[in-house]
Formats: C-alpha cells, sequence, structure tokens
C-alpha cells in the first residue's frame, strides 16, 4: 500500500484529490529520450507519484550534458543514461515502477513499447525519432506531450488527443521534415541549460493534466515560447487530412529516408 | 493596408528581426513570395505559417491588421 502522505500538498488543491492521485499512481508514462527535456520530466513525473515510468534511450552522460540533464553528475559520464536516471528515481520516489529501455527507439520496435504505455512525453533531439513517435502515437491512439527547444526559443504541444471532437498531428502542424542539417540541433545552436527545464517540467504538467482529467491539456495547440522576450505565442492546429497512416505501412517507412526528402 | 509577421527561430537570423511590418501584401502566397525575393535564404528553410495563430497550409486572403506568422519546426530535446 502506497503512503498517500507524500503526495497531500497536491491532494489538498482545489479540483485535484485522492481520486485523481490515484488515477496518477495507476497510470503508465513512457518518456522518450532521456535528455534536456526527459530528465525534468521524468523528475517531477516521478516526484508526483506516476505509477509506472518508462524511459527509453541508448545515450551515455557525456560532460557538456551536464548544464541541462539534472539527472546526471560528473561521476556518471560514461554511463548509460536511463540506468543513472533509474538509481536516481528511485533514491527521489521508491514507489514508481521504473522500466528502462536502454535502446533506440526505431519503426520495428516502436509500436509494442508504446503500447505498453498510456501517454507519451516526447524528450527526443531529432526528427526522425520525433515523426516516428507522432505517427506510432496515431497509430495506438495514445496522447503524445510533444515538446522541443531551438536557441532561446522551444515549442510545446499535445497531440492525439480528442478535445472539442478533434484530435490533430504533430504532422498537421509540419507536414513535412526538414531536410537534415536544416534545422540546428542542441549540439549545433546551443542552448542554455534551464530551457528545456522549464518546457520538460511543462510536458510533465501536460501529462497530469491529461491523465487526471483536471485543466485544459494544451491539445490541437502549439505554445511558442520566445525566452529572452518572454513572449508565448499560441496557434491552433487544425486537422489537414482524413489519411491514418496503418501499422503495416509503419513497420516498412524508412524514417531516415523520409528526413531526407 | 498593414499586416505584422512575427518570425520565430533560426529564420529571425535570416530576416535579422523578429518582427516585420508589412504593407499591402493580397495573400499568404503573396506574403511568402515577396518574403523569399527580400531574404532568399527562407527558401533554405522550411516552415509553417499562421494567420491570426492559426497554422494555414493554404493560400489564404489577408486583411488590414492580420498577424501572421513563420514558425519552423525545432528538433531539440
Amino acid at each position: 500500500m502506497i503512503n498517500l502522505a507524500k503526495y497531500t500538498k497536491q491532494i489538498l488543491l482545489q479540483d485535484f484529490g485522492i481520486e485523481q492521485q490515484q488515477k496518477l499512481m495507476q497510470s503508465k508514462v513512457l518518456v522518450v529520450g532521456a535528455g534536456g527535456l526527459g530528465c525534468p520530466a521524468l523528475l517531477y513525473l516521478n516526484a508526483m507519484g506516476i505509477g509506472s515510468l518508462g524511459l527509453i534511450d541508448d545515450d551515455k552522460v557525456e560532460l557538456s550534458n551536464l548544464h541541462r540533464q539534472v539527472l546526471y553528475g560528473v561521476d556518471d559520464i560514461g554511463k548509460l543514461k536511463v540506468i543513472v536516471a533509474k538509481e536516481k528515481l528511485t533514491s527521489q520516489n521508491p514507489d514508481t515502477e521504473i522500466i528502462v529501455h536502454p535502446i533506440r527507439l526505431n519503426n520495428q520496435n516502436a509500436l509494442s513499447i508504446i503500447s505498453m504505455y498510456d501517454v507519451i512525453v516526447d524528450g527526443s533531439d531529432n526528427f526522425e525519432t520525433r515523426y516516428m513517435v507522432n505517427d506510432a502515437c496515431e497509430i495506438l491512439c495514445k496522447p503524445l506531450v510533444y515538446a522541443s527547444v531551438s536557441g532561446y526559443e522551444a515549442q510545446l504541444g499535445v497531440f492525439h488527443l480528442l478535445q472539442n471532437d478533434i484530435s490533430t498531428s504533430y504532422r498537421d502542424a509540419f507536414p513535412i521534415p526538414p531536410k537534415p542539417n536544416e534545422i540546428p540541433n542542441c549540439n549545433e545552436a546551443g542552448i542554455l541549460g534551464v530551457y528545456p527545464g522549464i518546457v520538460g517540467s511543462m510536458q510533465a504538467a501536460e501529462v497530469v493534466k491529461i491523465i487526471t482529467g483536471i485543466g485544459n491539456p494544451l491539445a490541437n495547440r502549439i505554445l511558442v515560447m520566445n525566452f529572452l522576450q518572454n513572449q508565448f505565442y499560441e496557434i491552433k492546429v487544425f486537422p489537414t487530412s482524413q489519411y491514418k497512416m496503418s501499422s503495416e505501412e509503419f513497420l516498412i517507412k524508412d524514417y531516415s529516408l523520409t528526413c531526407a526528402l | 493596408m498593414k499586416v505584422t509577421v512575427l518570425v520565430f527561430g533560426n529564420l529571425a537570423d535570416i530576416v535579422r528581426q523578429p518582427l516585420l511590418v508589412i504593407d499591402d501584401i493580397l495573400d499568404t502566397d503573396a506574403l511568402i513570395d515577396y518574403l523569399q525575393s527580400e531574404y532568399p535564404d527562407l527558401q533554405n528553410h522550411r516552415y509553417v505559417v499562421s494567420l491570426n495563430k492559426k497554422i494555414i497550409q493554404q493560400n489564404t486572403i489577408i486583411h488590414d491588421g492580420d498577424e501572421l506568422a513563420l514558425l519552423p519546426p525545432f528538433s531539440g530535446g
């Protein structure tokens, strides 16, 4: 029996009670990428009492990760991120079941892994994975909490969640994947440590709304943030096509080629 | 007639400012043609256009006072 005492302060909240806490404790959330966005999302989801947390990442901790990937320290350099993360998260909240997938998500393993979870958090760092996670969530009807960062800006959105009878896909916002090297990643453009910290925390907050039903998740919208100007700009996304990819198509799709087109 | 165009991400580096004010543009296709002739490097970048905070995927008439935005996808995480 899990002691609810540690969640007293969130159970106290108006509209959030034992029922909502129990929904969190019965839920399974997958965080794709244990990096700049994934670390804060994992820390808060774990602290708030999510029942099972899945982590998928095949990277090892590097010195240049530490300014933003706050689950890791200098002693962890060279170790697998998911292994270090599991140890830290278990010490933070031993009641969460931590499931590690120390592999790279691909179109052969994505459907079986994603189908194990209720909500998916995209904290990946490349378009190949982002489009693949989006398509897998569409096929499996799993809510997707998307975020990405670039320079001093970030984007946040929720897809594949029915709101006002509409559900949209990342592809409804960005139908055509960019060419390789067209969009700078964190390694090329640089990133201030706290920005993915803010946005990964916002992803965790969206997950809570989706699971418990409180508030208004950012479905069918993208919130664009510029942290230098403190500018928040919300854009509506609309369904663009009736076409839905089948799992058979997904399994033979070459995502590296898609991104090269 | 004047419209404002907000420019996000690395596109702001190309147009060298986060906000443009543009006169006498009929529709979004004409706006994109104009911007790409003024800032040719925009042609090398993928982005979507929003009109009054709604993403549009096809040519749309622009009215006085409308607010547009150019939004590139980000991959960083």
